[in-house]
């Protein structure tokens, strides 16, 4: 074959696929106007379904026709705009219209769908209007990461137990998405997901005792305390670190000695969280235990320790003044600690 | 005469039709691998409304680092929609990089800032750092004056100050999509091993801006601007999703791009060259593989950063040679990584394919141009063949720009308006009918001045999304005006006279389109 002859073969080629080309853009281009043409803008039809909403029967009635006459991808993405800012009667109202015109009802079939995104899609419709569902347990345990972590979140818009159960498994998936959702479902849920968590804590380990201490840290139930107690006294550092939080966030009156003990930690990551935890609690008694922290060798430590002084109150300041007038780097720290208490009375004063 | 064109210029002509062919081969790779992977992506955000991320206590804390040279005109506008920006645990540090402008004045006295002497870690070698503002207005926001250290330098000193987790780059001038954070932030929510995430880019010449956010997308009307909205299109529907998943991206746009600090702070930040954000992120992926900690980079095609381009081809013709000599510096400071098997997918497939494809695409062009015509003057080239060769030459840009467009019609349509869309297929023949054979001569231009080490950044003059005389405009001031973006000149008043200044500033922006 000579250059030539390559040359408009390949021209042709390309030709064709311009061609091609074009004619999918014009063709999508025409459906989607025409679409635009008969579907009023979001805005505005979101607005009409809050009217009716808002309204009596014969309103609901009204926008039921209507949404008859649209596309179900419009009225389903309009309605979860609407659903989460919706609760009580108004919500009741919107779920009961989204069964009537098949929304709900697609949407339970689609979740055993063989196609993970329309699974996924689904669930998350599902989740928008709260709908409990058998299937919930099946997408749990869903091979899609993105369907684990929409039933994650599907979970904690229906806090059953097993629903709870279900997160606290998802705590230790494989899929960074799915834990941040389990995390996140949990926090969400709160108190009445805090007993399991307890109970998890008890038989938990390596990673998962910590993504559960992080949701506890979060939480601040008093419940927690024992078992964060307990975690100060791990062999891992980081679930030590992870459990002080949790500690201080219980507020517990025991909360503060165990803390200071844990000042001299041989982890800095430890006695750091354990510094922070003590100006959370305000645990003035402390404030000599973490005086020595200021000339720590970490600057994040002598940092905190600062920070912790100034939380403190008078006996923390005092403290840092007197540590102010020697030199070295804890002389540093408290100087600059003290201007930072200095400017920001200054600013409140402006 | 006619025995040297066919012992010497014939195989270079071979050469130059092999390559063409494998350039081809290599776009079709390419877009197959990009239309998966935007098909992928839009099931995946089908009906996300990125609530839980929004509410969430345990999502991952953003610092936004801006850094600002000589920004009066624009500063107040880029850091009110900052502020509006949805997302939790977001803290924004304005670096002021030295501006002999009122760029500071401006901050304080619309943010109402005061000093603070807020306890930091030098972790970075910066130039000094002057004063630190807290505004009392918005408590999540800081302001840094520094001594003038260039982009690179600003971005360290936010560096050292930031406290969250993440640190978003953007330029002073960018505009982000109101949600563009809780998109962005998916990946690393995904996986701990992402360090960096990229965003798209388009051109907001042509769009309304109203209080630093964008009141309507549409596609820029002049020839200009609109070429560079189809090559925008281009890099970002089609070549990062692609290399998303043929083996990772070795570029986020400076303009919009997501980091994790301690991955930062790890690889000593960023680098003053004129091509710092693609140094970045192949110096963050060597550091992965020389560390053997997997630091993957991830472009998420949603969200979206609108950024205005030159509106003159003196400033476009700065602005494609700075990148270019900055791309030539990345490959030659990085050239250890070229086929070598220690850097895996990054060494054996994307440096060489950035290097074949985009590096030497100017020159292999040229080369083309050359032999076409010198075998035109010899009678060896038929005039047909001339022609022909030229329109291969044509209908391959256009296709790719063509496909790019087809992507954008069936994923995101951000251009709401069929007159936009129609023009913007204008744009992309037009393109190819001079536009293209100048970058060439601009890219070309941008590897001999740095073969010659030439650092300096060049001036880029931008029009500015917001006239200055609505600088003292209250935040929530509901009557002013609308104001589209590039389409008119730009005068600000000076004192009480009747004197008016042209508004182009100096700034140091750079986005790569490659």
């Amino acid at each position: 074959m000579s250059a030539l002859t390559l040359v408009i073969v390949m021209l042709i080629a390309i030709t064709s696929a311009i061609a091609a080309v074009l004619i999918t853009v014009a063709v999508s281009s025409a459906i989607q106007a025409r679409r635009d043409r008969l579907e009023p803008s979001l805005g505005d039809f979101r607005e009409a379904i809050v009217t009716a909403l808002s309204g009596d029967d014969s309103e609901a009635k009204d926008t039921l026709t209507h949404l008859g006459r649209l596309s179900k991808r419009y009225v389903v993405n309009v309605m979860l705009d609407v659903a989460p800012s919706v609760t009580g009667t108004s919500r009741s109202v919107l779920v009961s219209l989204a069964e009537q015109i098949g929304v709900l009802r697609q949407a339970r079939r689609g979740v055993r769908s063989r196609r993970w995104s329309t699974r996924l899609y689904s669930a998350r419709v599902l989740t928008a209007f709260g709908v409990e569902s058998d299937e919930l347990s099946t997408l749990v345990t869903d091979r899609s990461p993105d369907v684990r972590a929409q039933a994650a979140a599907w979970c904690a818009a229906t806090p059953t137990p097993l629903a709870i159960e279900h997160l606290i498994s998802l705590l230790n998936d494989a899929d960074g998405r799915c834990r941040f959702a389990a995390q996140d479902a949990l926090i969400r849920i709160g108190l009445p997901g805090s007993q399991a968590l307890v109970d998890a804590l008890e038989t938990s380990d390596g990673e998962v005792t910590m993504r559960i201490l992080k949701v506890a840290s979060a939480m601040g139930d008093e419940r927690f305390y024992g078992r964060a107690s307990a975690l100060t006294a791990n062999p891992s550092p980081d679930i030590r670190a992870l459990a002080i939080p949790v500690l201080a966030r219980t507020g517990n009156a025991q909360a503060g000695p165990t803390l200071v003990a844990l000042l001299d930690d041989e982890s800095s990551s430890v006695a750091l969280a354990a510094a922070a935890g003590l100006a959370k609690l305000a645990f003035w008694p402390g404030a000599a235990d973490v005086e020595p922290l200021l000339s720590n060798p970490s600057w994040d430590l002598r940092k905190q320790a600062g920070l912790t002084l100034l939380a403190l109150g008078a006996p923390g300041s005092v403290l840092l003044r007197a540590t102010a007038q020697g030199d070295g780097p804890a002389a540093e720290m408290a100087i600059q600690t003290l201007q930072l208490q200095t400017l920001s009375i200054e600013a409140e004063a402006a | 005469m006619t025995h040297f064109y066919r012992t010497y210029l014939m195989p270079i002509g071979y050469v130059v039709l092999a390559y063409f062919i494998a350039l081809g081969v290599f776009y079709i790779v390419l877009y197959v691998s990009a239309a998966l992977e935007m098909r992928q992506y839009l099931r995946e955000v089908r009906a996300e409304k990125y609530r839980e991320i929004l509410s969430s206590e345990i999502a991952p804390s953003i610092s936004m680092l801006v850094p600002a040279h000589n920004e009066e005109l624009s500063i107040q506008e880029s850091v009110r929609a900052l502020l509006t920006l949805a997302y939790a645990q977001l803290e924004i540090v304005v670096v002021d990089d030295g501006s002999t402008d009122a760029t500071l004045s401006v901050l304080e006295t619309t943010f109402d800032l005061v000093a603070i002497h807020p306890i930091f870690d030098q972790k970075l070698t910066t130039k000094p750092v002057h004063a630190i503002y807290r505004s009392q207005q918005f408590p999540n926001l800081i302001v840094v004056s520094k001594s003038k250290g260039g982009k690179a330098d600003s971005l360290n000193a936010g560096l050292n100050i930031a406290s969250s987790e993440l640190v978003c780059a953007i330029d002073a001038d960018t505009i982000l999509d109101p949600d563009g954070l809780r998109r962005l932030v998916r990946p690393f929510i995904r996986s701990e091993e992402v360090v960096a995430a990229g965003a798209t880019i388009r051109v907001a010449n042509g769009c309304t801006v109203m209080k630093g956010r964008l009141a309507s997308e549409r596609g820029p009307h002049r020839a200009l601007a609109g070429i560079q909205a189809v090559e925008y299109l281009r890099a970002f529907l089609f070549g990062r999703p692609g290399w998303n998943r043929l083996g990772g991206n070795l570029l986020i746009s400076g303009a919009f791009g997501l980091f994790r600090r301690q991955s930062l702070l790890d690889t000593n930040g960023y680098v003053k060259t004129v091509g710092e954000d693609m140094e970045l992120v192949v110096r963050l992926r060597r550091h992965g593989y020389e560390t053997d900690q997997p630091a993957k980079i991830e472009f998420v095609p949603d969200p979206v950063a609108w950024t205005e381009t030159p509106t003159s081809f003196r400033e476009l013709g700065r602005q494609r040679e700075r990148w270019q000599r900055g791309f030539t510096d990345v490959l030659w400071r990085h050239r250890k990584v070229l086929l070598n098997r220690r850097y895996g997918v990054l060494g054996l497939v994307v440096f060489p394919a950035f290097v074949l494809f985009e590096w030497m695409a100017p020159i292999v062009e040229t080369l083309g141009l050359v032999f076409v015509t010198v075998g035109l003057i010899l009678g060896q080239v038929s005039a047909l063949f001339a022609i022909l060769f030229f329109s291969l030459a044509c209908g391959l840009g256009i296709l790719l720009s063509m496909l790019a467009l087809m992507l954008e019609e069936l994923s995101f349509r951000r251009y709401g308006r069929a007159r936009d869309r129609a023009l913007l297929v204008v744009w992309a023949v037009l393109e190819n009918l001079g536009y293209r054979q100048l970058t060439v001569w601009w890219r070309l231009r941008g590897v001999a001045s740095y073969l010659r080490r030439k650092k300096s950044w060049g001036k880029m003059t931008r029009k500015g999304f917001n006239p200055a005389d609505e600088a003292d405009a209250s935040f929530g001031d509901a009557h002013s005006p609308i104001v589209r973006a590039a389409d008119k000149p730009v005068v600000a008043t000076v004192g009480s006279s009747a004197d008016t200044i042209p508004a182009p500033r100096a700034t140091k922006s750079l986005q790569k389109v490659h």
